[in-house]
């Protein structure tokens, strides 16, 4: 606990000095980067201490706040979060350290140095926190931190906007938490989690509270209606900034979620239902709007939202099976949701630094104007590919273990046969992964693979040590994942114990086994395309190898922009979707025999956010607008309303 | 005896409120005002007269100094750098308000009977005036436009708290007393600058101009 206290000092004394005047933007930025280097490093140490097994650190000290209380919990489930969070916290901050060194001019950084500091330490705090008020606290502190970071470039103004957007429904979102913890605390008498926790009265509250998480968290998650701020602020924040949001940020959601369902001694069965249905329309439709996207940055938002519903199917099966009574499902389902939270963590901030990388070395974020960026970026192409095959569930990496987890959780449910919703899950993560795929593979493919399309792709330069470093690190840690998945799975089972505490992980030892033969096989397909490729090198030995140019249909003039571009090479599985995606197509198509004119042009916009919540909005502004002529602007008549309400209360209160 | 002479103590407070309700010109609004926190600073001197001592005296002379003087001394040289110096077009007449003031008066004396309250002060005629200045100061507040009358309406207020005070404890902690007094000095302060500025920028201290500052 004192590891973890003097973390959170540090964070805020990187913070504070950001505050300071008179210091040189180089000095603060150095200083912040050592100051918040530190406080990751010591809150790693402190969330391994108790993810290892050993006695929960706690903390308890009176505030002076109704119901509030400065209570600290680094149980399991918390030191995961935290585990993920420092671990992405510090490569973002080494990598914002020369990122941000390339902002333009002499402009100051102490905001974006302060916020950073606040976001990172209040996120710990939120995953820490014993009590509710200290969560909502820490949680607004956080969304506020992250408001003004996405913010950072405001004098843009689709950053204005959609800085905006992110602040709206975060306030939204936080509306419902407070509904969620007030009748947590009325039902169990005390805002104290440890108190609240097991308690059976607050199942007669159950339903409106599941409810409620659901949409108040999910608005932070990025469960599908609830997404549009997600491909908005993405893209408009830094690239630090965004991988920190992905990675860690969208995971308080899930981590209140958790932490609000293992309050439950026992959940219903629609819960689990809800969950899985939830999870399959995010993934689906979240991989079906990146599909479509032509900004690398935005592509990877929506992908966020597609492995948010991934881990809501894992979260699904757990209920799904502790409500049915398989202990074993249960157990898998949360464990392959809680290790999915994790692993995209991992490569998602790994493919937005990446994305951060792409971006400094050539200016645009735009795909379609990159290509060939290999040879000139060789480093951040492997930080970025080896994310790629992560996220899209392949082995060797993390991502195919927590998918091959929720899996497992699934087949044991439909082995039972019990629910309708079990037998949804495998199709689902199926084309889920498969449209990942699609989607990795046009991203992967335009922007790094081919010739350069514009003189900024064909001039790129690599990134200099400080932002190859985080990216290597965050790819180490993806490859330990997938390669030794038996060793984080004891810390995994530790943490789902939060959630279902009387279960007996013995039930779990078949499959721990078999999470070993997972990491055996990666060995092995890593071995078989080492083999493969010594094996090519064996034969081409002491022929002669030239290199030369592509076949080209007997057409010797070939340009470079005669390649496949992001929406022509996403044609096929974007139509696919395109009734729900209603893409915009402005197409001059050739005509006749010797066509001179052509042109092609489409763009997808967030159907939710165009359609339904603009449209939503319009009708509120219609209802609200007769409320209008209250506020009239005299100030006498505010004063009235006030004693007036006032003076009924008092006549009501004494006549009682 | 002594009940006799706090309840025409009080008497002299509520009707100083009626005054103020029902007369036009500024200056002498403030003069009751003035006279109303003389009147209030009296009343420990009454209500202890069995066991003065210095601490007695010095609230209440300071409260006198303060409420009588002081204060009226600073709204007065407010009032004359404003051209215009009676209260014209308030949101309710001046009739009208004293009708309201009257049932206001018999509100607050419907709800002191019922409000739980020590023994010794139930039957007093204390608490229904204190009930009866505070609502009348948010009376004057609410319908009056002029600034000036929004701080005589917010004096009121404050004597109707000190006299609700006075009721509680016979003898107010100091600390208490002091910041009471703090409150109205330093809220009388800054309405003073305030309305100077008022006046200096809109060439008014009408406040129904401030509307203009809505968006």
């Amino acid at each position: 606990m004192t590891l973890f206290l003097a973390a959170l000092l540090c964070l805020a004394g990187g913070g504070g000095l950001s505050l300071v005047p008179g210091i040189s933007r180089r000095t603060e930025s150095r200083l912040l980067t050592a100051f918040a280097l530190a406080g990751c490093g010591a809150g790693l140490v402190s969330a391994f201490h108790a993810l290892g097994g050993g006695a929960v650190p706690s903390m308890d000290i009176p505030w002076r706040i109704p119901g509030g209380d400065v209570s600290l919990v680094l149980d399991p489930l918390s030191s995961l979060f935290l585990a993920l969070h420092f671990t992405v916290s510090g490569a973002a901050v080494l990598f914002g350290y020369s990122y941000f060194k390339s902002v333009e001019g002499e402009r100051s950084l102490k905001a974006l140095h302060f916020f950073f500091s606040t976001i990172i330490l209040f996120t710990a705090l939120t995953f820490a926190s014993g009590n509710g008020i200290l969560f909502l606290f820490s949680w607004e502190a956080m969304a506020l931190s992250s408001f003004f970071l996405v913010g950072f470039e405001h004098e843009k103004k689709s950053v204005r906007k959609a800085s905006y957007l992110y602040l709206v429904l975060t306030r939204v979102g936080t509306l419902c938490l407070f509904a969620v913890f007030l009748l947590l605390a009325q039902a169990a008498g005390s805002l104290q989690f440890s108190v609240i926790a097991g308690r059976p009265e607050i199942l007669r509250v159950g339903s409106a509270v599941f409810l409620l998480a659901l949409a108040g968290f999910g608005v932070k998650a990025g469960f599908m209606p609830f997404h549009v701020w997600l491909p908005e602020a993405h893209p408009a924040a830094p690239s630090p900034v965004s991988a920190l949001l992905s990675g860690v940020v969208i995971k308080t959601g899930i981590y209140g979620l958790v932490r609000v369902l293992s309050f439950f001694p026992e959940r219903p069965v629609w819960w689990g239902a809800m969950l899985i249905g939830v999870g399959i329309v995010s993934g689906i439709l979240g991989v079906a709007w990146a599909l479509a996207q032509h900004d690398f940055k935005r592509l990877l938002a929506y992908h966020s939202v597609e492995n948010i519903g991934i881990i809501a199917l894992g979260l699904g099966v757990g209920c799904l099976g502790q409500s049915l009574g398989f202990p074993a499902a249960a157990l898998l389902g949360f464990a392959g949701g809680l290790a999915h939270v994790v692993n995209h963590g991992l490569f998602k901030s790994l493919l937005f630094l990446g994305a951060g990388s792409v971006l400094h070395g050539t200016g645009t974020a735009e795909m379609d104007r990159q290509g060939g960026l290999w040879k000139r970026m060789p480093w951040t192409g492997f930080a970025v590919v080896t994310g790629s095959v992560a996220i899209c569930g392949l082995p060797p990496l993390n991502g195919f273990v927590s998918e091959w987890l929720v899996y497992s959780g699934a087949f044991r449910l439909i082995l039972g046969g019990k629910h309708l919703a079990a037998f949804l899950v495998p199709p689902a993560l199926a084309l889920i992964g498969a449209l990942a795929l699609a989607c990795f593979t046009k991203a992967f493919g335009i922007q790094f693979l081919g010739t350069a399309r514009t003189t900024s792709a064909a001039e790129a330069r690599e990134s200099g040590p400080a932002m190859i470093v985080p990216m290597m690190a965050l790819a180490g840690v993806c490859a330990f994942i997938g390669l030794f998945p038996t060793t984080v799975f004891p810390a995994l089972i530790r943490a789902v114990g939060v959630l279902v505490p009387s279960m007996d992980p013995a039930v779990l030892r078949g499959s721990g086994s078999l999470l070993g033969w997972v990491g055996v096989s990666a060995w092995i397909l890593i071995v078989l395309v080492v083999l493969l490729a010594l094996f090519r090198r064996m034969l081409l030995r002491g022929k002669p190898v030239a290199l030369s140019s592509t076949w080209a249909c007997g057409f010797g003039a070939v340009t470079p922009r005669i390649q496949y571009t992001s929406s022509s090479f996403a044609q096929f599985p974007a139509s696919l979707f395109r009734s729900i995606l209603k893409p915009v197509v402005h197409a001059l198509n050739p005509s006749g025999y010797f066509p001179d004119r052509a042109g092609f042009e489409s763009h997808t916009p967030d159907a939710v956010l165009d359609r339904f919540i603009a449209e939503a909005g319009r009708g509120c502004r219609t209802v609200v607008r007769r409320a209008r002529h209250l506020q009239h602007g005299r100030m006498q008549l505010y004063l009235a309303y006030g004693l007036l309400f006032l003076l009924v209360l008092l006549i009501w209160k004494i006549s009682l | 005896m002594v009940g006799r002479l706090v309840e025409l103590v009080l008497v002299a407070v509520v009707l100083a409120d009626l005054f103020v309700l029902a007369s036009p010109p500024l200056a002498a609004c403030i003069r009751a005002v003035a006279l109303q926190g003389m009147a209030l600073g009296l009343i420990p001197l009454l209500l202890h007269r069995d066991g003065w001592s210095a601490h007695t005296f010095l609230i209440a002379f300071g409260m006198i100094a303060l409420k009588g003087f002081l204060i009226p001394g600073m709204l007065f040289k407010a009032l004359r750098e404003a051209p215009l110096h009676r209260e014209e077009e308030p949101l309710v007449g001046f009739s009208l308000s004293l009708i309201l003031g009257g049932g206001l008066i018999a509100l607050a004396v419907a709800l002191a009977g019922k409000l739980p309250l020590p023994v010794g002060v139930k039957g007093s005629l204390l608490v229904p005036a204190a009930l009866a200045t505070v609502m009348m100061g948010c009376l004057v507040i609410v319908t009056r436009v002029k600034a000036m009358s929004q701080v005589l309406g917010f004096l009121m207020l404050e004597n109707g708290i000190l006299a609700f005070g006075l009721t509680l404890s016979r003898e107010l902690p100091v600390l208490v007393e002091t910041g009471v007094l703090m409150d109205v000095f330093v809220g009388v302060f800054i309405m003073a600058v305030v309305i100077r500025h008022i006046q200096l920028e809109f060439g008014s201290m009408n406040t129904r101009k401030l509307t203009a500052l809505k968006e």
